[in-house]
């Protein structure tokens, strides 16, 4: 071997042995969760740690016997799905509005809200879902997860309606159609990329809220994260119970991404640049 | 009037109404419907309109009421009185020690969470950047971190650090270092927790930066290369300049959160040990939750929205420079 | 019925006007006629015979029947045997349906503080610890006196006995509360020494210790023991979290002779015995305790121990159902009991903090609640709890034949009783802010873990302590 090819050669497994130990890195959590879920108890807190064991489901019976976490799922579910849907329905039109029209200051707007920290709004949220009788039912957290979803609807999609020429819309207004049917029929099903990898982020972040629920849900409308949290300040630290909660939570947004990965990518850097 | 249409490069409509109107009917067979041509006029104030209303049904109360608040002593109980205070809580915090801390330590979080990501952020970029084989799944691997729930992952996290038990003092002993006690160590607390800000952030800056790496022409690339020049020239001289708009974009998104770090902290270490990790979204969050201090908590949280609204002025300026825009 | 009776005294059944009709007319009188007689009588038997059960002193536990009442309280080790037997129980003997959530402490009085600043409609009763928030939630108007109810014989069955409640444990329900009964006290829940008697045996010594010098002595042995297969065992398992850790403090606090608050309402962590106190705290956990125990809090605690990572453990009675449980605990059968090791000075001090039940003024359904407490606390439920170690206010649990005869623990009962008997209720500072204090108290704890000036810690602790006091008006100067 010439001395450069060696040198390739070397360049070469270095970097697949950097992307080995960066992607390790990554996954080593989510490694720990499964393994910790499926271990029988008695390998949970030996060290070191025992990699070799007949996997159990015990676990995840455990949580599902001990907590409604059906329960908390179809909260979710219900919060995310609404807010996302309904913050795609409001910022959408927000988001071609502020593409054809250059509206800086709706942006600015649309930043600054999402700079506020909503420590401070939890008790005026609360006290306002009293007044309106409405503790512990679904709107007003789908309510206050419009402060996500309509920002990531419209940030991300303001970049993608921007790429579509006007020509387009202006060959369709020739043609008689109205602008709003214009915007309906081509504008919009062409950001569909778009739309999909915001809805993906969008609805994630919403799964993954914490703060929020923490406050304003109660018995009925717990949701996964304040379940879960609720599981490490019970009554035991139940290492592999807490793994398996930890893994059901966090699979339906990985699967979720998995699917939609190219357009998440996609979405998430055209969003970022724009 | 009619008037022939502007160029559409700004994506500014200007169409003469009456034209369309026409072009409607002809289409059509009948002429518009009047709302139609009304909605059409306005979308520029009909499309927002919604979020407009959405952010003042769900804000303008809050905000108000957080004013209101942080102006008094607000206990907590209905029987108890509020007492105007003005400033007063203002000027408490200020000259309270336990604000000041916070603040430094939030901003130390922040500097050690982003620029990590940003440096390993910018490595991982570049080793994706190649073709490789199983590139792909590499690429899935790093959206996880992303999506993965925070707190869940948090509590993960949390068994890794375990001192006697945990993962990671079991990887360091394959290297000889010695334990370490993570998060309990009020020294290593908020560098532990900015590691973890680390693994769930650190792909969103890859992603980002690695979109810029694909801007750079191949052909500069290439000129370089047979013109002699070294891997770290290159980086140098052609790689960080043209990517650099990139990089800013990628502080700019990350700095702001990151400032508002919430669910990871809470969770670990709420605040400590001996309240090393306690940021300022944090203090407020205590104060308001723990001893239920309501008008001193919202002072806080304005204080910290406006510090937020400072940094994010600054880094907009640093924006506009890098992108004309 | 109607028609029964109807057809007794008409044949023909269609019109109603006309001759025929006068016929058809006169049978609809006569059969209302008998119905209201027969009604009459109804109310007239029943009326007797409710009287009759009146004065034979029946209580009547469904007179709510059909209401629903909504319970947050702390989850316990005994919280689902309340919701899979006790609960149920109570819905079949009054109709009254129960929502019961439970919450981990902390996160318990964040959702109490928002539901009762919007005088919430919809919590009708709560568990909390009086000797924390007692004070605060009194002042704060969160809490309906009980002595009406206690009073009332329509309200409160025979059965009920309040006097069979220790008297240590009635005098904290009303001591926070202006000489009113704010509380009913479920659970009493006196700290008390888990030891390890195997690992004892194995490095020779004889447990348990009698002192605290004895304690850290025997905590020096079991560290010095060869890692066994199920690795190393520490000397001593303590809270290390400071907010956490206040509570166990205060035992070694009193056993030195230190005091939370000097005679002026001051704070007193800087006196000799307190820093002494606090330096023992520190040093056992920092020395003979697992490492990062400076984060430990309540429930990680129970959780190392229960897995045998350590020899010793002061934590409450209570949890000893979780350590007993072979499903839970790998040290179960493996335990001794006893009481905290007595002081320098040939003194201990045990406190007596408590769970207590309580009623939120801003409720519509007080009274449902309050059959719920007699429920929950009567003489059978307590016995079933206290037979999985939930530890009774009732004396008569204690004293009964059956929990005598079923009790395989009788060092552990020793030393709860001994905590109920001579418990003060001080295991927090009886002040408004205790809360708070808490967290201020807890700083100074966590800096002796971490091997910082005792002494400057104690200082700075009591600098902010003192500002606070002021500020809520507890000093007495």
């Amino acid at each position: 071997m010439t001395p450069a090819q060696l040198r390739r050669w070397i360049g070469v497994v270095l970097h697949r042995l950097a992307v080995l130990l960066v992607t390790g890195f990554f996954l080593l959590p989510f490694f720990i969760m499964i393994t910790n879920a499926l271990k029988p108890e008695v390998y949970i807190n030996a060290y070191p740690p025992v990699f070799i064991f007949q996997p159990t489901f015990h676990h995840f019976a455990e949580v599902f016997r001990r907590y409604p976490f059906v329960s908390y799922m179809l909260n979710s579910a219900v919060i995310s799905g609404s807010a996302t849907a309904l913050g795609f329905v409001i910022g959408i039109p927000a988001a071609y509005a502020i593409a054809r029209y250059a509206l800086r200051r709706l942006v600015t707007l649309i930043l600054v809200v999402r700079m506020i920290p909503y420590v401070s709004l939890l008790i005026p949220w609360y006290l306002m879902a009293q007044k309106a009788n409405m503790v512990d039912t679904y709107p007003p957290m789908i309510l206050t997860h419009l402060l996500f979803t309509i920002p990531y609807a419209a940030m991300i999609l303001i970049g993608f309606f921007e790429d579509i020429p006007m020509a387009l819309e202006e060959a369709a207004w020739i043609d008689g159609c109205s602008r709003v049917e214009a915007f309906l029929k081509i504008a919009l099903p062409l950001t569909l990329p778009g739309i999909v990898a915001a809805a993906v982020i969008a609805f994630t972040y919403s799964w993954n809220n914490f703060l929020f629920a923490l406050v304003l849900t109660g018995a009925k409308t717990k949701t996964l994260p304040v379940a879960v949290y609720g599981f490490l300040t019970a009554d035991q630290v139940d290492w592999g119970g807490l793994s398996a909660a930890a893994a059901l939570i966090t699979a339906p947004v990985l699967v979720f991404v998995f699917f939609a990965q190219r357009y998440l990518i996609r979405g998430l850097v055209a969003g970022a640049i724009k | 009037m009619n008037q022939p249409p502007e160029e559409s490069g700004s994506g500014r409509i200007r169409y003469p109404e009456r034209a369309e109107g026409l072009a409607y009917q002809a289409a059509r067979g009948r002429p518009r419907a009047a709302w139609t041509a009304l909605v059409d006029r306005h979308i520029r104030l009909l499309f927002p309109l919604p979020s407009l209303l959405a952010f003042l049904l769900v804000l303008g109360f809050p905000i108000g009421f957080m004013l209101y608040v942080s102006l008094h002593d607000w206990p907590i109980s209905p029987r108890i009185p509020s007492i105007f205070l003005g400033v007063g809580n203002y000027a408490a915090l200020l000259t309270n020690p336990r604000f000041w801390d916070s603040l430094w330590i939030t901003f130390y979080f922040t500097a050690l969470a982003v620029g990590g990501e940003l440096v390993f952020g910018f490595a991982v970029a570049l080793l994706i950047h190649r073709e490789f084989r199983g590139r792909g799944l590499v690429r899935v691997a790093l959206i996880m971190p992303m999506a993965a729930t925070p707190v869940a992952m948090s509590l993960i996290w949390n068994m890794m650090m375990e001192p006697s038990l945990g993962m990671l003092n079991y990887l360091l002993s394959f290297v000889r270092a010695p334990r370490l006690l993570w998060a309990a160590d009020p020294r290593w607390a908020v560098p532990s927790l900015a590691l973890i800000d680390i693994w769930f952030w650190t792909p969103f800056i890859a992603l980002i930066i690695s979109a810029g790496l694909q801007t750079i022409p191949e052909e500069i690339v290439e000129s370089a290369r047979l013109d002699g020049a070294t891997a770290l020239s290159l980086f140098r001289h052609i790689t960080l300049p043209l990517v650099r708009a990139h990089v800013v974009m990628a502080v700019i998104l990350r700095t702001i959160p990151a400032l508002k770090t919430f669910d990871h902290i809470f969770v670990i270490t709420g605040g400590g040990p001996l309240r090393a990790s306690e940021t300022l979204n944090l203090y407020t969050f205590l104060e308001g939750f723990e001893f239920f201090h309501m008008g001193y908590s919202s002072a806080l949280a304005l204080t910290l929205t406006l510090i937020i609204l400072v940094v994010s002025a600054l880094l907009a300026r640093l924006r506009a420079r890098e992108w004309s825009y | 019925m109607f028609h029964v009776v109807h057809s007794l005294f008409v044949t023909k059944r269609y019109a109603l006007s006309g001759k025929e009709g006068a016929v058809k007319r006169e049978g609809m009188l006569a059969s209302l006629v008998v119905m209201l007689t027969g009604l009459l009588w109804f109310i007239l038997a029943g009326g007797i015979l409710c009287s009759a059960d009146a004065a034979a002193g029946e209580f009547n536990w469904k007179r709510f029947s059909g209401q629903s009442i909504r319970f947050l309280g702390e989850t316990l080790p005994a919280t689902p045997y309340l919701r899979e037997k006790v609960i149920p129980e109570f819905t079949a003997k009054t109709g009254i349906k129960v929502v019961y959530e439970d919450y981990a402490a902390r996160q318990l009085r964040q959702k109490m503080a928002v539901e009762m600043a919007g005088k919430s409609k919809n919590l009708d009763a709560y568990m909390t610890l009086p000797n924390v928030t007692g004070r605060e939630y009194w002042k704060s108007g969160f809490i309906e006196a009980l002595d009406q109810f206690i009073k009332d014989p329509n309200l409160t069955a025979p059965e009920f006995d309040y006097e069979d409640f220790s008297p240590g444990v009635r005098a904290i329900c009303a001591r926070y509360f202006d000489g009113k009964t704010g509380c009913i006290a479920f659970s009493p829940q006196t700290q008390i020494l888990y030891w390890r008697k195997d690992v004892f045996a194995k490095a020779g010594l004889q447990g348990p210790p009698q002192t605290l010098a004895e304690m850290e002595a025997a905590a020096a042995k079991i560290m010095e023991l060869p890692e066994g297969p199920e690795g190393k065992v520490y000397g001593v398992m303590l809270r290390g979290a400071g907010y956490e850790a206040v509570t166990q403090l205060s035992y070694y606090l009193y056993t030195h002779g230190g005091t939370w608050q000097d005679d002026k309402g001051r704070c007193n962590l800087t006196s000799p015995e307190a820093i002494q106190a606090l330096d023992f705290y520190g040093r056992m956990l920092r020395k003979y305790g697992p490492p990062g125990a400076v984060k430990t809090n309540d429930i990680e605690a129970q959780s190392l121990f229960a897995q045998g990572r350590a020899a010793m453990y002061s934590d409450i009675n209570t949890r000893a159902a979780v350590m007993e449980d072979p499903s839970r605990s790998k040290v179960a059968g493996k335990l001794g009991y006893a009481k905290i090791p007595l002081g320098p000075m040939g003194k201990r001090q045990m406190m007596l903090p408590i769970n207590g039940l309580f009623i939120s003024p801003f409720s519509d359904r007080k009274e449902a609640s309050w059959l719920f407490f007699q429920h929950i606390t009567s003489k059978e439920v307590l016995l079933a709890l206290h037979l999985q170690s939930s530890g009774s206010p009732r004396v008569s649990t204690w004293e009964s034949p059956e929990y005598k005869r079923q009790d395989k623990h009788p060092d552990w009962t020793e030393a709860t009783l001994y905590g109920i008997r001579t418990g003060l209720p001080l295991n927090v500072p009886d002040v408004l802010a205790a809360n708070e204090a808490r967290t201020i108290i807890g700083q100074a704890i966590q800096a002796s873990i971490l091997g910082q000036d005792v002494r400057r810690a104690a200082q700075q602790a009591c600098d902010e302590w003192n500002a606070l006091l002021k500020k809520t008006g507890d000093l007495k100067d």
